[in-house]
Order: structure tokens, then sequence, then C-alpha cells
């Protein structure tokens, strides 16, 4: 039989043996495929039966091993039997005998039905001295694993070390891709739903301003002229990504649906919540104030399902008013019966402030919070002022605060501003 | 983020949470809080008196604990949220949907009316 052993332990034909092994090992990409050459290069260049690899999961300090004939998955703590031996001591781990040896687990003899003899485990540790796991040769067809074999089992280590911390960087890579992908997606469908345009509503000022996390954190909001009024929404769904997407456009969906059926906003805001309650996993609800605004009498009626404070300034006294979400976050629970809807009546030069918590939760530098009274700073607003004149001083502030820190949940702002009487002020450009 | 898990009597678990429940501290607690409220037919009381702070995140995972209670059979009720805690879990009717009692006693009583 031939054998790569030389007498210098890397000779001629070991190192031939294993430029084969690294062209081979240079092909690969793929986590599975490379596995499969390592441990065919592994059997074949160091005479064995059988070869084994386990990686090292770093996230519950597990050996896992990955490659192995007759078997699946198995998981053992890092320090448990020979392999943990190896793992620890990042040291070859020579048995010539395994069932003589005390470390040795023989469950996984039990369980593939192979018998193991002996056997040498190499620790697999990459150029950044990481530990990517063991590679375990079973059973030399003409004897024990000896010292000799030592040189060409090292490089051989070496090189499938290397690639398979290279095909783990690719892997992540794919996943960073896709994730990115997935969170493309998720804003496409978001801002499908946001309106194109802000309706002209005589009397009124308006602004909106919506600006997505790369994350992407589930706010939407609505402005539109119904039969009923002036439709107003804002939602965020709880949650980062697609699942948080998903879930505020389905809500905006219902709504739309709901209103375009002439159901009236008790009616309405009813039956979405009982729907994203019976549809939408326990993790994830929508907080969303939806308002209907009564341009000739200036009453807003409204249901809030966990969507607060809502700021209200008042022009006549100065000071903001705090109105509470008079319902829990839709799609929380089923409501046992309509709620009825709250009134806000807005005077000449009141503003109403809906804002997401993106908004009040965003973070400076040091770690403190933009807040709600941070917000009602930059919304005090005097008669003249356009909604989209406040809505800028107050983004412009948020940004200046945030400065150098990532922002990690949508920010959403909507602004309703009822003109100031001809007498008090001059009149307002529409939006 | 810290919490602490006690046996109050055979159908109730107490669950006392301290430091700011933001994403952060809600991502350090969340498996374990759910776990330790999860069991059977117990239900929970959850003291936060030592948390300082309330964010969205740590909303979402008292509404999704309670919801996942809710469909077990069980209830969970809050006591001691103090200032902007309670302002939080007012201003967004969460209490609407998990009570929020004053003391661990008015807690343990919520449950037994």
């Amino acid at each position: 039989m031939t054998t790569a052993r030389g007498p210098d332990g890397l000779g001629q034909e070991g190192m031939a043996k294993l430029l084969a092994v690294t062209r081979t090992l240079a092909t690969a990409f793929e986590l599975e495929a490379l596995l499969t050459a390592v441990t065919d290069a592994a059997t074949e260049v160091l005479q064995a039966e059988r070869c084994s690899v386990w990686l090292y999961d770093a996230s519950t300090d597990e050996l896992v091993l990955s490659v192995a004939r007759d078997i699946r998955e198995v998981r053992v703590a890092s320090r448990h039997g020979i392999v943990g031996a190896c793992a620890q001591a990042r040291a070859p781990v020579f048995v010539p005998d395994c069932y003589a040896d005390p470390r040795f687990d023989p469950d996984v003899d039990r369980r593939s039905g192979f018998r193991t003899r002996c056997m040498l485990s190499l620790p697999l540790i990459d150029a950044a001295e990481t530990l990517i796991g063991v590679m375990q040769v079973l059973n030399r067809h003409d004897g024990v694993f000896e010292a000799a074999d030592l040189p060409l089992a090292e490089a051989l280590a070496a090189q499938c070390a290397l690639a398979l911390s290279r095909a783990r960087a690719v892997e992540a890579m794919a996943e960073r891709e896709r994730l990115m992908h997935e969170l493309d997606l998720a804003r496409a469908v978001q801002c499908a739903t946001l309106p194109r345009a802000l309706p002209d509503v005589d009397g009124y000022s308006l602004h909106a301003s919506f600006l997505p996390a790369e994350q992407t954190g589930g706010d939407t909001y609505d402005v539109t002229a119904t039969s009923q009024g002036l439709l107003l929404v804002l939602g965020d769904a709880a949650g980062h990504g697609l699942g948080a997407a998903l879930s505020v456009t389905q809500m905006h969906a219902m709504l739309r649906m709901a209103w375009r059926l002439g159901a009236d906003l008790e009616t309405a805001f009813r039956e979405v919540n009982d729907l994203l309650s019976d549809t939408l996993a326990d993790s994830r609800f929508v907080t969303a104030f939806v308002g209907l605004l009564d341009t000739t009498t200036h009453r807003l009626r409204y249901l809030s399902g966990g969507q607060g404070p809502i700021l209200h300034w008042r022009a006549d006294i100065g000071e903001f008013v705090h109105h509470r979400a008079n319902s829990f976050p839709m799609g929380a629970m089923p409501l046992p019966a309509a709620r009825p809807a709250a009134c806000i009546d807005l005077g000449p030069g009141d503003l109403l402030a809906l804002v997401t918590d993106g908004v009040f939760e965003q973070p400076d530098a040091a770690g403190a919070m933009f807040g709600v009274g941070g917000a009602e700073q930059l919304l005090r607003n005097s008669p003249d002022e356009t909604a989209a004149a406040i809505g800028a001083r107050l983004l412009g502030a948020l940004q200046t605060f945030s400065r150098g820190v990532a922002q990690d949940d949508d920010i959403t702002v909507l602004l309703v501003k009822r003109q100031p009487m001809m007498t008090d002020a001059r009149r307002l450009s529409s939006n | 983020m810290e919490i602490q898990v006690v046996e109050l009597n055979s159908s109730v678990t107490g669950v006392r949470l301290a430091g700011r429940l933001d994403a952060p501290g809600a991502d350090l607690i969340g498996i374990k809080f759910s776990a330790a409220v999860a069991s059977p037919g117990r239900h929970a009381v959850v003291d936060l008196s030592g948390v300082s702070f309330l964010a969205s995140m740590g909303i979402r995972l008292l509404i999704s604990t309670a919801r996942a209670l809710h469909q077990k059979g069980a209830r969970m009720v809050l006591f001691g949220a103090q200032g902007p805690v309670r302002s939080v879990l007012e201003e967004m009717a969460v209490d609407q949907i998990v009570p929020l009692v004053d003391t661990e006693q008015d807690a343990l009583a919520q449950l037994s009316g």
C-alpha cells in the first residue's frame, strides 16, 4: 500500500498530495462542498478509513459534527471527549486505541454503526488564530497514526482551516446580502402604501415626513379626503424588518377597505383591530392613530390604539395638551365592543402633531433620548408658520441631535395646523 | 437590565425587572422573561418599580408575553411602575390589556378577583 509518510514527515509524495488538495480546496466555496472536499482529502492523504469534521459554534460554545457518514448533526460541549480535548488544547491528539481511552465517547460509533479503532484529532485554526473546529481522521489503513504523520496532517489541517474560514466568510456575506435584499423589499412594500401627495384642504396647512430606518421600522401614515372627513392615520408596527413592514401594510390596507365599504370610524377601528388580532403573530401589533377631521367644524374624532402621546398645540393658551391613546395597540387582542371615539376641537392656529416613537426614542451620541419634551420645544410655533416649516425645524434639530448615531427606527411626523383667523395673522399658503 | 423570578404562591409567578427596558434590555432578558412566565396555568405579576426607562421594544415584550399567557388561560398584572414608565404605559393604553396597579398586594388581589 502506498503511504504519504516520508522520512522527514512531509516528503515529496506528501507535498504533491497536499498541493493537489490545496487546488481542490481553492475551487470549493460553498461550505457543504468544501467539507466534503476536506474529508475526502484527509482520508486519502492520511490513509484513513474515515474523516469527520466538527465545526466550532462560538454562540453556544459547542462543537458540531458537520461531516460524518451515516449520522446526522451531533452537538457536544466544547470540552467534551477527545474532540473537546483537542479543541481546548489547540493541539493534535493521538489516540492509538479509542476504546481504551476514558475520554472517548462511543455514542457516535453507536449511532453510526462504525467502530473507531484509532484516531488522530487536529485543531482547525485559521490565519487569525480563530478556532474553526476539529478534524478527526479515523482508523489508519496500515496501523495507527504516529508522530511521523504529523507534518502532513498539520499542513492539511492548516489548508482546511483557511478554506473553511473563507467559506464561512462567503456564507456570512451572502446572508448579509440576503438580509439587505429583504430590507429593500420591506421598504418598497412600506413606501408603496404612503400617499404620493397631501391633499389641499382649505383653512389647513399639512405636513408629513417619513424617514425609514436602515432596518425598516414599520411606520406608515395616510392623509386622504373622504366623504366622512379628512382621514388621518399614523401607524407603527412593533419590531423591525419585513415582518413589521407587512404588519403595518396589512393594517393600512384593511383600514382603506373599511372606508371604501362605508364603515364609520368606530366600526372600522374595531373590525381592523379584530382582524389583526386574528392574523398577526403574538409578538406583533401596530400602534395606530386613526382620525377623521371635519374641516368645517374643526372637530377631530379619533381612536388611537397605543399611539401616544398625541400632541395638541393650543394657540389660545400657548401650551401643548397631551392626549392619551384611547385603546390598546391594534391587534394585541380583540375588542369586546366598539370603543367610542374621542374628540379634539382644533382652534385657530392650533397644531395637531402625530409623531412615532422613532422621534422620541432617537438617542444622541451620549445615549440621551430626544424625548417628548425635545419634540415639543421644536413644535412650539408662531401663528404664521406653516406645518412644513415646523416639520423642517423638528427634523433638522433631530438630525443635529443624533449626529454620528445610526437611526434604528423609522421616523414619521404628521402635522395638521389650522390656520389662524385672518385677523390674527396673514393667511398661510397651503402646503 | 436584571430579572429575578420567584414563586409567589402555587399559581402565581413573580418577576422583578430592574434597569432600562429598551431594545438592548429587552434583548437581554426577553427569552428568560417569556420562559419564566410561560408555565401553563400560572399567572404572573411583574414588578416594574426598578425599571427606570421603558421604550417601545420593552412594551412589545410585555404585550407579547401577556398575549401568550392569555392564550394559555392565565393573566399578567403589572405593578410598581413609577413616573415616566407609568406615563408611557398609560399614554399607550397598555394598561387596558395588561392591568397596572400600585403594589404586589394589589396585583395579587386583581388576580384573585
